[in-house]
């Protein structure tokens, strides 16, 4: 690696990934680092194991090189994306009854041991994720935090979340902008996990 | 002090990022058929995960029902249990086809996964009558595979995390240990070639078909070793940046030359017209056509739905190119290229056994409606029919 992770940390995500496409190992490493917590919160939360977790969050990141060329920033922050990719990772394990090892296969990445230790750090890098994103979210004014929530997080469309609130499909769409760039910047200045 | 499993995965990550993204490979066969009857390749489907996932969810708030199953972890120290089909039947209801082999027009098989229970069971299954009829045999007893190939009628290979063998058409299967990983394999010519990982460097091994005798190639230098595909006796590995060819079955190795940084290429064909699919960067994919040996390359066209997933060529003029959404033909040596008769889909596959006939695998639909599908041409690429799996 000629570039160090610590030159990338102030780059957004669109950066980054379009650099991660361009073969810089020090951008995916900070990238991998940003969202690592986040992207363990949700998987712990969505499989209740720790092991498999990690598992999934190797292969997680894996899709994430693999797909980086194809990165088009439709919010201030990636992490809906990644959260996007953990998601389908799970639902296409569930399918399949074994964890996706595709994306890594695919990358001919061999398999890696894990011991109690990891899985002792993979548990606190979870818990602090959950703790992060539970912290910014409710940091964000309560209207933002509502759009961000249906939007993002349950994914209902803009339409149908500005018939609920019986307000304009532009509105929705401000209050979700606004959020997710108020989430970026939080991120960004409680830096890597 | 040793990295952890995180910062493991991070040191490998980076080192992909780093020497690059290799495209998935396929096989070609066109030129083998004057030696065998059809050989096909073998497939592993790769879940979509483009664009269309960009809109999703954070994380933490989400909660999913308990009764999902839960899923079994593929690290090296998991317990693995056995979960697959290992007897003769019918086709399993909701069977997802992942990987394809064949041997001739009429006998193919299929491994995939079909609910058994609670759980996603390993399945294989086989027809010999070219695709109008499908049967259940038992397959290797894991889930740690996710290709097959067979050499003849007899002799076929699982692999993935781990790798089986059967010398009876299935009937029993036998896992060889060589390491703790395959890589890749191809087979041709009677002998079956592997790329295996083990304590972090990449050994390329060889084996009759006939017989689990398998020995190391020295002529390759253990270490990042990606494609692997055969052609007779001809025998042709990504090695780093370069790819090299063995004319006598892998005992000996030179480079081929002609493409530049030709470990960011995934090549289909063989000596008459070898095709590359090159990735670099943010560039679009270029596809290259060789017809001296590789010496030199001349570009294609670029493909109109770049990026590329999968390509096959069915002659040095015909060739198949998909990414996620239709699929593009050229049959003017890439010249041009030509929306096919097929739907749209996530395409992960696509190959073809003789200049008319291949086959293309795609998964298809979204959620819990998302599902593999194979689909066939027997009019070199023109327009694929869906194959029906029962």
């Amino acid at each position: 690696m000629t570039a160090h992770r610590e030159d990338r940390a102030g780059w957004g995500d669109a950066e980054l990934l379009a650099a991660v496409a361009a073969r810089d190992g020090a951008a995916f490493s900070a990238f991998y680092r940003r969202h690592l917590a986040e992207v363990l919160a949700y998987l712990v939360r969505e499989t209740g194991d720790s092991e498999l977790a990690a598992d999934l969050a190797a292969e997680v990141f894996a899709a994430v090189l693999l797909s980086a060329a194809r990165y088009e920033a439709q919010h201030p922050t990636a992490l809906p994306w990644v959260i996007g990719i953990a998601r389908h990772k799970v639902l296409m394990s569930w399918r399949r009854g074994r964890v996706e090892a595709r994306a890594r296969q695919r990358l001919g990445l061999e398999p890696v041991e894990l011991d109690d230790l990891a899985l002792e750090r993979v548990d606190q890098l979870a818990d602090a994720g959950v703790g992060r994103l539970e912290q910014m979210l409710e940091q964000l004014p309560p209207m933002e935090r509502d759009a961000v929530r249906w939007h993002v997080v349950d994914e209902v469309g803009y339409g149908e979340i500005a018939k609920q609130l019986n307000c304009s499909e532009m509105v929705v769409r401000k209050r979700v902008s606004r959020g997710l760039g108020k989430l970026r910047n939080q991120l960004t200045e409680m830096g890597p996990a | 002090m040793s990295m952890d499993f995180l910062e493991a995965v991070e040191a490998q990550l980076i080192a992909a990022t780093e020497r690059g993204i290799r495209r998935r490979r396929w096989r070609w066969p066109w030129l083998m058929r004057v030696r065998l009857p059809w050989r096909a390749p073998t497939v592993g489907i790769a879940a979509g995960v483009g664009t269309a996932l960009a809109a999703s969810a954070l994380a933490a708030t989400l909660t999913l029902p308990a009764s999902k199953p839960k899923v079994q972890a593929t690290t090296t120290t998991a317990v693995s249990i056995p979960r697959s089909y290992t007897t003769a039947g019918p086709v399993p209801a909701r069977f997802q086809p992942e990987s394809f082999t064949a041997i001739s027009e009429f006998t193919w098989w299929l491994l995939g996964t079909a609910p058994c229970g609670a759980h996603a069971c390993t399945t294989v299954v086989q027809t010999i009558t070219g695709g109008t009829r499908f049967t259940r045999i038992p397959g290797p007893p894991t889930t740690q595979v996710s290709n097959l190939r067979f050499a003849d009628g007899s002799n076929g290979y699982a692999y993935g995390q781990q790798l089986w063998s059967t010398h009876d058409d299935g009937a029993t299967w036998t896992q060889l240990h060589l390491g703790s990983s395959i890589g890749d394999l191809a087979i041709a010519d009677g002998y079956v070639y592997a790329i295996v990982f083990d304590n972090g460097q990449a050994r390329l091994m060889r084996s009759a078909v006939t017989a689990d005798a398998w020995i190391q190639l020295k002529a390759v230098t253990p270490g990042a070793l990606s494609g692997l595909w055969v052609q007779g006796t001809s025998v042709f590995i990504q090695s780093g940046s370069q790819l090299l060819v063995s004319g006598d079955q892998g005992n000996h190795f030179g480079p081929v030359g002609g493409v530049r940084d030709a470990g960011n290429c995934s090549y289909d064909g063989g000596t008459l017209a070898l095709w590359a699919l090159c990735s670099t960067g943010m560039a679009p994919d270029q596809v290259l056509l060789s017809t001296n040996s590789g010496n030199t390359f001349t570009a294609a066209a670029q493909v109109p739905d770049s990026p590329i997933d999968a390509f096959g060529a069915a002659s040095g003029a015909v060739a198949v190119a998909a990414g996620q959404g239709p699929l593009f033909r050229t049959a003017d040596g890439g010249g041009t290229w030509a929306r096919v008769r097929a739907p749209s889909g996530d395409w992960t596959y696509v190959g073809f056994s003789d200049p008319t006939h291949g086959v293309a695998i795609g998964i298809f639909g979204s959620g819990v409606h998302q599902h593999s599908a194979l689909y066939y041409t027997t009019d070199a690429g023109v327009s694929y029919h869906r194959v029906p799996i029962r």
